[in-house]
This record gives C-alpha cells, structure tokens and sequence, in this order.
C-alpha cells in the first residue's frame, strides 16, 4: 500500500479512536457496519475487546448469526464471539472475501501472505461482487482466527462471508 | 540389541514405503479414458458418498446470482444412475435455490405449525409474501431450508400448496428420474425475477477429468433453465464453473492414516537409534 493512503488510514484510527471505550454497543456495530475503513476497523476492535457478554447488547442493535454471501461485519463479529461461526452447512478451510473497490488480485495475495491463505485455483477476484473472491486457508490455519484477524488489522476487507455448500 | 535394530528397521522402512506409495497411488489414480486432464482437489467438500456438491456462490449488487461451482466425482456421466437429475438439482442451487443469496434466503421463513401436528421442527417454507398463504413450496429443515421436503403431499398436515414434492427435482433423495418442473421455476421466478430477464449461463469446466459427455449432460441441465427463462441479448450472465473431483474411497484413507501413523512410528524409532549407539 502506498504510504500516502496508509498514512491516511493510520489518521482516520487515530481520529477515531479516543471515542470508541465509551461509545454504546449500537453506535459501534453501526460504525463497524459503515463504509469508513478506519472506523469499522477500530470499532471491530472495541467490540472484541469488550467480549461475549456483549452479545445480548448486539442483538438488540439488530446483529445476528452471520449468513448467506453477504453478510453486515457486525453479523461476522457477532458469530466470533459466539465462538463460532457455526460452519454446518459451510467449508472450514475457505471462506469469501469483501474487499473495497480499489484492491487488486496483487492486494489481496499479498494479505493472504500476512494473514494464512491463498486463492482457489481458477478463480479470479472481483471486487464488485459479493464476495470479490473465495481464499482457502493455508495448512494449520483456524477459520475463526484468520477471519478474527482479518477483520480487526485489515482495512481493505469490508466484510468475510462463510463458503456455503449446497449438496 | 543393537545389530537387530540396525536390520529391522530398514525391513519396516521398506514395507512402510509400500504401503505409502500404493495409498498414494490408489488416491490419484484417475480411470485410463480420462488421463487428459490431472485430477483436482474439492473445493465444495465433496465427499461421504454425495453425489455432487455445490460452493462458492457470488451475487452481484443487486443481489442477483453471478457465478458459482460444482464439485462432482468421477465418473460423472457414468457412476452415476442419473447423471441429468443430479445437474439439474446443483445447476438449480447454483443459481438461487441456496440461503446464500439474501433474495431467497429473504422469503424461506418457518412453516406454520412446525413442531406439532405432524409437521417437523424446523421445518420452514418458501413463501412469496412471507406469510402462510404465501407459501408455495415446503423446505426441509437441513442446511437451512435449502431443499424440497420430500413428505410435503399438499395434503393435510402440510401448508395447502397442492403440490405434492416426493418427486420434486429440489428434494435431496431421489436422484432418478425426477426433472425441473414449474414449481421449481416459481421459486426462483419470485425471488430473482428471472422470468423477465431470462438468464444467460457460461459453463465453464475449471478442471479435473471431465469430458464431452459429461459436458454435453452440463449443457442440457442449462437448456432445462433457458426452456423457463430463455436467454435474451440483454440477460444477467451466470457463470457456472464445474469440475470432476478426485475423491479418495474410505478404505484408501484408512490406508493413508495407518501408514502416515506406520511412518511416524518409524521416525521416532529411528530418533532413538543414536541415543542406544
């Protein structure tokens, strides 16, 4: 990432930041639902940081299990704290990924590299869709770490959705 | 001791090798007519005898389905007793008949009276209204409503939708003889509007062994689709990746563990050998 826009990043936490131990739990998973790559990174962090006993907070905020191929992060963040997500009906090893609309295959291998996983053979990233990709996790990785970390140090990632298998 | 260790040893290494190397070759032997192609490994899962299984769904901004893969094992067109029933079925979950795209999962909501009067907990139906008189197919309860519920009659205890589903397409048992049908169509019509747009699918054979025939199967489960929705200039593309998997029998893994533990026994056997020196 150029420094430039990593710096920009960097900022908008920093702005944010000094906000988030006292913010209500609906005003962070509003902000972890948001389109601010700096904010939904570090109110992604308070919510963890703050923990499961939180949870019925987040279900009156209207966050739940996460589901289908687009999920809010808040329904990711929700399902992390379960201890889940509750991957019957979904891959263990792969999961999609939604990345804002500047990132490029490149990007993506890249934090693939930092993070514990590469992308499926023969299938390219895109992304406009949801999710732009699906990644399989690298050997020895755990699902719910790597989409735990993902979502709290990268700020390109949107959102994570579970690879879902129909038989 | 020592010389008896020194001779045993390699006997144990020699059959382990083997034992290994026959697992190995039982896991990627492909049949002699598909050798065009290297084998590949699942992505959707595939395995524990399932006929095909279908993974990697993407929806655009509208929510409307743009592409998704089928997993089946060898040999497709061959091994299994009907190979057009099972790509149907995956074609029709690849493009909208899956919780994983919000526009269906939107309308499958719990059939009314679950869990007494003979009606399963949990099962659920789709419905184009949300609501019971909405109703237009019973779903099972498994993976989150994603098939037709095969004991749905349209009789009594079940939601009046006149439909009897033993032999719809969409019910996850049967794989002989049943094929798309209206009822299907309407599921997908109401949630995804593919009766105005018409859909366009590309098949697109990612890897694996599959051939002609097996692609000319994939062909006419899409002409299945077009004969509801045909293709129009201007209609949504859905790319519907297929591959033939390479997927091990039980005995072979059961194989692969007892000598990938025969190895580690080996290895720490040999660990020890310096220290008694």
């Amino acid at each position: 990432m150029p420094l430039a826009a990593l710096a920009v990043v960097v900022g908008a936490m920093s702005t944010h930041a000094a906000d988030w131990p006292r913010a209500s739990v609906a005003t962070l998973l509003q902000a972890a639902n948001g389109g601010d790559p700096g904010a939904r990174l570090a109110a992604t962090r308070e919510l963890f940081r703050r923990g499961p006993t939180i949870l019925p907070q987040l279900a009156r905020a209207g966050a739940k299990p996460m589901t289908t191929v687009s999920p809010p992060r808040g329904d990711v963040v929700y399902s992390l704290l379960q201890g889940g997500p509750d991957a019957a009906g979904a891959t263990q090893v792969s999961f999609g990924l939604h990345v804002d609309a500047q990132v490029t295959a490149a990007d993506i291998a890249s934090m693939g590299s930092a993070y514990g996983f590469r992308a499926i053979q023969g299938s390219a990233c895109r992304p406009e869709l949801a999710p732009a990709c699906y990644v399989q996790l690298l050997p020895g990785k755990r699902l719910p770490d790597v989409l735990r970390a993902l979502l709290t140090h990268e700020p390109r990632v949107a959102t994570v959705n579970l690879n879902i298998v129909e038989r | 001791m020592q010389r008896r260790g020194t001779v045993a040893q390699p006997r144990l290494g020699l059959a382990l090798g083997i034992a290994c190397a026959s697992a190995t070759l039982a896991l990627f032997a492909t049949p002699a007519h598909a050798q065009e192609n290297p084998p590949v490994a699942s992505v959707c899962g595939l395995g524990g005898g399932a006929t095909a299984s279908t993974c990697m769904f993407t929806a655009n901004a509208q929510g409307l389905p743009v592409s998704a893969r089928t997993d089946w094992p060898e040999d497709f067109d061959t091994a299994n007793p009907d190979p057009l029933n099972t790509a149907e079925h995956e074609l029709f979950h690849a493009i909208g008949f899956t919780v994983g795209y919000a526009l269906f999962a939107a309308h499958v909501i719990a059939t009314p009276g679950a869990g007494a009067n003979g009606i399963p907990a949990g099962s659920r139906s789709y419905s184009t209204n949300g609501a019971a008189n909405g109703i237009i197919m019973v779903l099972g309860a498994a993976a989150g409503g994603t098939h037709a519920d095969p004991a749905a009659t349209g009789a009594a205890p079940w939601p009046a939708t006149g439909y009897n589903q033993n032999n719809d397409i969409m019910q996850p048992n049967q794989v002989v003889g049943n094929r798309l049908n209206a009822n299907d169509a309407a599921v997908l019509n109401n949630a995804f509007g593919w009766g105005r747009t018409g859909i366009r699918i590309n098949v697109v054979n990612v890897g694996g062994t599959l051939d002609a025939a097996d692609m000319r199967i994939m062909n006419n489960a899409v002409a299945a689709v077009n004969g509801f929705w045909p293709a129009q200039q201007n209609s949504p593309v859905f790319t519907w990746s297929v591959a033939e998997v390479s997927v091990p029998e039980p005995g072979t893994w059961i194989m692969m563990l007892v000598g990938t533990g025969l190895t580690g026994v080996m290895l720490r056997r040999r660990a020890r050998v310096p220290a008694m020196v």
